[in-house]
């Protein structure tokens, strides 16, 4: 095992050359997706893919690890940071950053062994989880919203794992077609987003990835979903989804996965090089 | 260009399940993998996308081979191939552990059905699999090729994402 | 309330859509074809002709049969028309079955048979 892993061999036998294995792309690489990376890179995964379009703004620096003051004045691309990030915790892990909308890049992201989802949008974490679906990707989504209520603020968010076969968000309640058409109609907008939430939500979603690809714990089934209250700074796994074992998505079906038959046709005539 | 395969732990468990049922007199089982498929930027990828048992009656009594599928069978998965448009990739057992390997029956039988896919699906990879108790093998001809290639990475998605090669 | 729990699950069964109603789609698209997405239905519309005045004169069409984004149907392109009947307000951008469409506003179709649904959409092409 590598010396910079030792302390994780726990993980599994192997589970070093399992993680270097690894492809996992992270899809929005600000205040979230920028925690997910890094610790990614600590475990030892092997290949990222960060994709996000964005540059580096001052108003980023609150929440974005790795980001610098010099990055907001020169207008540095997100997934530059990311790489340089990524990189400087251990030189051997092949980066390919993609700083651009992921629906550009679907070539790549259909590569991807787990997409970890650190977008902002309703739409965007639909479409993203229903690309994952078609292409049996596990799915990793981080949500956390500020909203006030009366007079004082409320933080909240969830980490979701919707894997083929089982629930997605939809079943899950997370997202939901009146979201995504609220916000269709609604102003886009700067949320107000902190730090710690991030960190901690993100590091959920790095431990949930980590306990579906290496054989260091098996519970009864696997944890999808866990709920944060900012408010009381707990954590926990949803209690609906711990008692359900039996559980059946009424949105996607398994059989559909792949291209569509007339999409495949299509795609060997724009065949990517 | 790589290839890849990728299936869900249920649909594997199944493929399983049906395989190890004693035959009446065939000595192993045989049955198909429907499939879909995409391009990626490294190549192609197959999905497992629902299993097709072959019943009793589709063997032919042949105790020089551990299966033999009969002409009922063969015209039975290509008319899949044909109205569906989708890859076919029939599958059997060896037990044991670690990476299966086709015996020199099996190749000569895959290249013969996997033609009759061919002539009646062109557009789309068909091929072999072969699972032991631990691993999986496949052989795959891609669209207007005549050889086939093997598939060079298989995934099973489920409550453990494993990746073989 | 903390965070968002309407757990209810979502009952839509979605219903197969007959071999009739695509007859009558192939009219105007020969290849047209069904499949499912995230519990919705969608049909693909290959080489759509589009009505006179549109550039470019034929496109690849998405027409989605159930509600999405606010709209009780949808009609998608794989590019952005231009057209002389009036100008369109092309607001959003999707990825269905790993493919990225285009799609204007138009409001108030509403889901019954697929070609009613079609001819209400490109009626946004006809002045």
């Amino acid at each position: 095992m590598k010396q910079t892993l030792i302390r994780q061999s726990f993980l599994g036998p192997n589970s070093d050359a399992i993680l270097d294995a690894l492809t996992v792309s992270v899809v929005g690489t600000g205040g979230a997706g920028s925690h997910v990376l890094q610790q990614l890179s600590h475990v030892g995964v092997g290949n990222l893919l960060p994709i996000d379009p964005d540059k580096v703004e001052f108003l980023n620096l609150n929440r974005l690890v790795g980001a610098t003051f010099r990055d907001a004045q020169k207008g540095q691309k997100k997934t530059t940071v990311s790489k340089r990030v990524a990189n400087s915790i251990n030189p051997d892990v092949r980066v390919r950053p993609h700083s651009k909308p992921w629906h550009e890049v679907m070539d790549v992201l259909r590569d991807a062994d787990v997409i970890v989802g650190c977008l902002d949008t309703y739409s965007g974490r639909s479409q993203l989880e229903a690309f994952a679906r078609r292409y049996l990707i596990p799915y990793l989504d981080v949500g956390m919203d500020v909203h006030s209520v009366g007079d004082h603020y409320v933080i909240s968010g969830q980490v979701a794992l919707s894997m083929p076969g089982d629930v997605c968000l939809q079943c899950m309640g997370i997202i939901t077609p009146d979201d995504v058409a609220k916000e269709a109609y609604g102003a886009a907008g700067g949320r107000p987003q902190v730090v710690w939430p991030n960190g901690l939500l993100a590091s959920a979603a790095v431990g949930m990835l980590i306990e579906l690809v290496t054989p260091w714990f098996r519970s009864e089934s696997l944890s999808l979903l866990r709920r944060y209250d900012g408010n009381r700074q707990t954590l926990e796994p949803d209690g609906w989804m711990s008692s359900n074992l039996r559980r059946e998505c009424k949105h996607y079906t398994v059989a559909e996965v792949g291209d569509p038959h007339p999409f495949w046709i299509s795609s060997k005539k724009k065949r990517v090089s | 260009m790589k290839l890849s395969l990728k299936i869900t732990e249920a649909l594997i468990r199944e493929v399983r399940k049906d395989l190890d049922r004693a035959h009446p007199y065939a000595a192993e089982r045989v049955g198909f993998v429907i499939g879909r498929c995409t391009r990626s930027r490294s190549g192609i990828i197959i999905f497992g996308s629902r299993y097709e048992r072959v019943p009793d009656a589709g063997y032919v009594e042949d105790h020089s081979v551990g299966a033999m599928m009969n002409q009922r069978t063969i015209t039975a998965a290509m008319q899949i191939a044909y109205s569906e448009k989708v890859p076919i990739f029939h599958v059997h057992t060896h037990f044991g552990k670690g990476k299966p390997k086709f015996s020199g029956i099996d190749l000569r039988e895959n290249a013969k059905f996997v033609r009759a896919f061919i002539n009646v699906c062109p557009e789309y990879p068909h091929g072999a699999l072969v699972l032991s108790d631990t691993d999986m093998s496949g052989l795959c001809w891609l669209p207007g090729s005549s050889k086939p290639r093997r598939i060079d990475q298989f995934t099973v998605v489920g409550s453990c994402l494993r990746k073989t090669l | 309330m903390v965070a968002k729990r309407s757990l209810a699950v979502h009952e839509r069964v979605v219903p197969q859509m007959s071999e009739v109603n695509l007859g009558a789609l192939r009219r105007f698209s020969s290849d047209a074809s069904t499949f499912t997405e995230a519990g919705l239905r969608y049909i693909h519309l290959p080489k759509l002709g589009l009505p006179t005045g549109c550039t470019p004169s034929e496109a690849d069409g998405l027409l989605c049969m159930d509600a999405r984004d606010g709209y009780p149907t949808r009609l998608f392109f794989s590019e952005r028309i231009a057209t002389t009947a009036r100008t369109l307000n092309w607001h959003m951008t999707v990825t269905v079955a790993g493919t990225v469409w285009h799609a204007f506003s138009w409001n108030g179709i509403p889901s019954s048979e697929p070609v009613e649904v079609l001819l209400g959409h490109l009626n946004a092409f006809v002045s």
